[in-house]
């Protein structure tokens, strides 16, 4: 059973944004994805009710506002603050890790190098 | 017939009166003889006379002084005549003399006095010859005399600054060349003088009290290595002195004097002075290199750290890619597939090594963040971390008596998941593997035998053992190196890191990692970690 319908990723990175669609197709046709390139923008698009996700993928190292910025900012919001939201990331300094879990997130991946295992996560995380 | 009566009576006084005498004689402490003033006969005499003579009592007694004393003669006739001649007693003190004594010549040494003992007349009558012994006492004096003789030569001779003070005045009774050089005089001014005024420019600075000390106590006085300036060759020149004071005791133990010795040691405190220097030297240059090599080690950490972090963004994507290349790809010719494989595995490779040696690069960097850390706890969290690999093994992983200890957790996190993580992959086909995690401390008899370890701190021995091929055991060092493998990448993924990645922490932490196994028979990891810093 799909979980959720529909996705935003915040990365910096085009070419993720790239690969994490591509890995997402293979999975499933009936998720809608939106991506943001910094925290900043995608407080601006939830704000703005431009995007509705019921997930939320969150880079790290971003430009203007980081992914820890950005989820304290989002877990302010009332109406934002009960987003879920999984830290997606190439790091995975346990540190990291760990500010993510106090922050709120419900969830961190490291990016994964293989495309295959992207496509296991992300079908780990849809479907139950 | 009354005269004659009272001249027995008078008789009988006289002759009490000479037995009285007698008595006194025999009993003097001195010798006595008493010889006639005309014959020179010998009338009296008593045993200490007959003891210096040294001739019988019998050849003494009724004979010629000169007979008797024929030895003496040439040298005493005279005087005893002129006594005899003139009533003036003749004393001798302690003279030289060669006495035939018990038949042979004896040199001794007597003082002696010829007493005219006059009658009522006013002639001399007889002479009283008193003597008296000295040879012993004078023999000591003489002793004594040639000893300070020989002292004085030694004083002269000697290649040392010496000098005696004589009294309570610290005379100055003699000194020799290097003293006066010491002092900055010639003899002249000096000998003879209390020291103190010979040398004004001593005074108030402390001798005058260390010299009476020497001279009330008889506690002598060393004092190494002081410092002095001396007027030599025209310059002052700064040396250093070795001193002492001695006293000199006399016979009776009284002290008379104080003998000082002064010693230049200014080339052996020069010498030291230049060794230290040097050392002190070195030991900036030491530090001063440390403290660069220290910088040098963090540019190169922190290169490290850029570099692998960089480059990893880089090399996932390119691994990534090449799998959505590939997956992408319709038809693609055999040759191309196996190329797109290989770029695959190349750039997968790639990325494990920067990952790791990333993580090799850190472990130094972590240094403030011990925390009191429960290893039971650690281990947990690994089998949460690799839950889906144990049970797509269906392995175990028990463990047991796991202390809490001072530790960087996250490195602790990081040496347990790779022995775990080793211990699952290396575990024998077609067999559930079964790791064992267990700590004990080491007693000191134990510790003594692990040379690395720092036998001043107690240690925990936590065993990480499985079931798996093993290794030989001959390996059990080189594992820990880094990048050296004993399988091929095929049969085994990995880096080659992992085992010197845990060996860097247990060393981080004061600690130590060695192995056990045998092929095909498991494997024992053996970490030594402190109980605290």
């Amino acid at each position: 059973m799909l979980l959720y319908k529909s996705l935003l990723l915040v990365d910096d990175d085009v070419d993720d944004h790239e690969i994490f669609m591509a890995a997402l197709e293979n999975i499933s046709s009936d998720v809608d994805l939106k991506t943001a390139e910094n925290g900043l923008k995608a407080l601006q698009l939830l704000r703005q009710k431009a995007v509705t996700p019921e997930l939320i993928f969150l880079d790290i190292n971003m430009p203007l506002m980081n992914g820890f910025q950005f989820l304290s900012e989002l877990k302010k919001q009332d109406g934002l603050k009960d987003i879920p939201v999984i830290m997606y990331s190439t790091t995975s300094a346990p540190e990291a890790i760990e500010q993510a879990k106090q922050t709120g997130a419900i969830d961190f991946i490291s990016k994964p190098e293989n495309f295959s295992e992207l496509e296991l996560v992300l079908q780990r995380i849809l479907y139950k | 017939m009354p005269d004659e009566i009272s001249l027995n009576e008078e008789q009988k006084e006289i002759d009490h009166g000479n037995s009285r005498f007698q008595k006194l004689v025999e009993q003097a402490p001195i010798g006595i003889c008493i010889i006639n003033a005309i014959t020179l006969v010998a009338e009296i005499l008593n045993e200490r006379f007959v003891q210096v003579a040294g001739k019988p009592y019998k050849t003494i007694l009724g004979s010629y002084y000169w007979d008797t004393f024929a030895e003496a003669a040439p040298y005493y006739e005279t005087a005893l005549q002129d006594v005899v001649d003139k009533g003036v007693k003749f004393t001798a003190d302690e003279v030289e003399l060669m006495l035939i004594r018990d038949g042979k010549p004896d040199y001794i040494n007597v003082t002696f006095v010829y007493d005219p003992i006059k009658g009522e007349d006013g002639t001399t009558q007889k002479v009283a010859i008193w003597v008296v012994e000295n040879t012993e006492r004078v023999r000591a004096q003489k002793k004594i005399e040639d000893n300070e003789h020989a002292l004085r030569n030694i004083i002269l001779q000697a290649p040392v600054a010496m000098c005696i003070f004589r009294g309570a005045e610290f005379i100055i009774e003699i000194a020799n060349e290097k003293m006066f050089e010491f002092w900055g005089r010639g003899s002249d001014d000096i000998i003879g003088k209390p020291v103190f005024e010979a040398l004004p420019e001593a005074k108030n600075q402390g001798y005058e009290e260390l010299l009476s000390n020497v001279f009330i106590t008889g506690d002598s006085f060393t004092a190494n290595e002081l410092p002095v300036v001396l007027p030599r060759n025209g310059k002052r020149e700064n040396v250093f002195v070795n001193f002492s004071y001695e006293p000199i005791r006399e016979v009776d133990n009284s002290i008379s004097g104080i003998i000082a010795v002064a010693i230049d040691v200014t080339k052996q405190v020069t010498n030291r002075h230049n060794i230290e220097s040097e050392v002190a030297e070195r030991t900036r240059e030491l530090a001063e290199v440390n403290q660069r090599l220290q910088q040098n080690n963090k540019e190169l950490q922190q290169f490290a750290y850029i570099a692998s972090h960089d480059l990893q963004e880089p090399v996932r994507k390119v691994f990534t890619y090449t799998q959505m290349l590939e997956k992408n790809l319709v038809a693609v010719d055999e040759r191309s597939a196996t190329y797109i494989k290989k770029i695959a595995a190349a750039s997968h490779k790639m990325l494990a090594l920067i990952r790791d040696v990333l993580s090799f690069s850190q472990l130094s960097r972590e240094r403030e963040q011990f925390k009191q850390v429960n290893l039971a706890d650690i281990v947990e969290n690994i089998k949460n971390d690799f839950e889906l690999l144990i049970e797509e093994k269906q392995a175990v992983i028990q463990s047991k008596n796991l202390p809490v200890l001072a530790a960087i957790p996250l490195q602790m996190n990081q040496l347990f998941g790779n022995l775990v993580s080793n211990a699952l992959k290396f575990s024998k086909k077609d067999t559930a593997p079964v790791i064992e995690i267990t700590g004990k401390t080491l007693s000191k008899e134990a510790l003594s035998k692990y040379k690395d370890l720092n036998q001043s701190l107690e240690y925990y021995l936590i065993q990480v053992s499985d079931y798996g091929i093993g290794f030989n055991q001959e390996n059990a060092d080189i594992i820990f190196d880094i990048f050296q493998r004993l399988n091929s990448t095929v049969e085994y993924e990995g880096t080659g890191i992992g085992l010197a990645i845990c060996k860097k922490i247990a060393i981080n932490h004061n600690g130590n990692l060695t192995a056990r196994s045998g092929l095909n028979n498991g494997a024992t990891f053996n970490i030594f970690l402190p109980k605290s810093r």
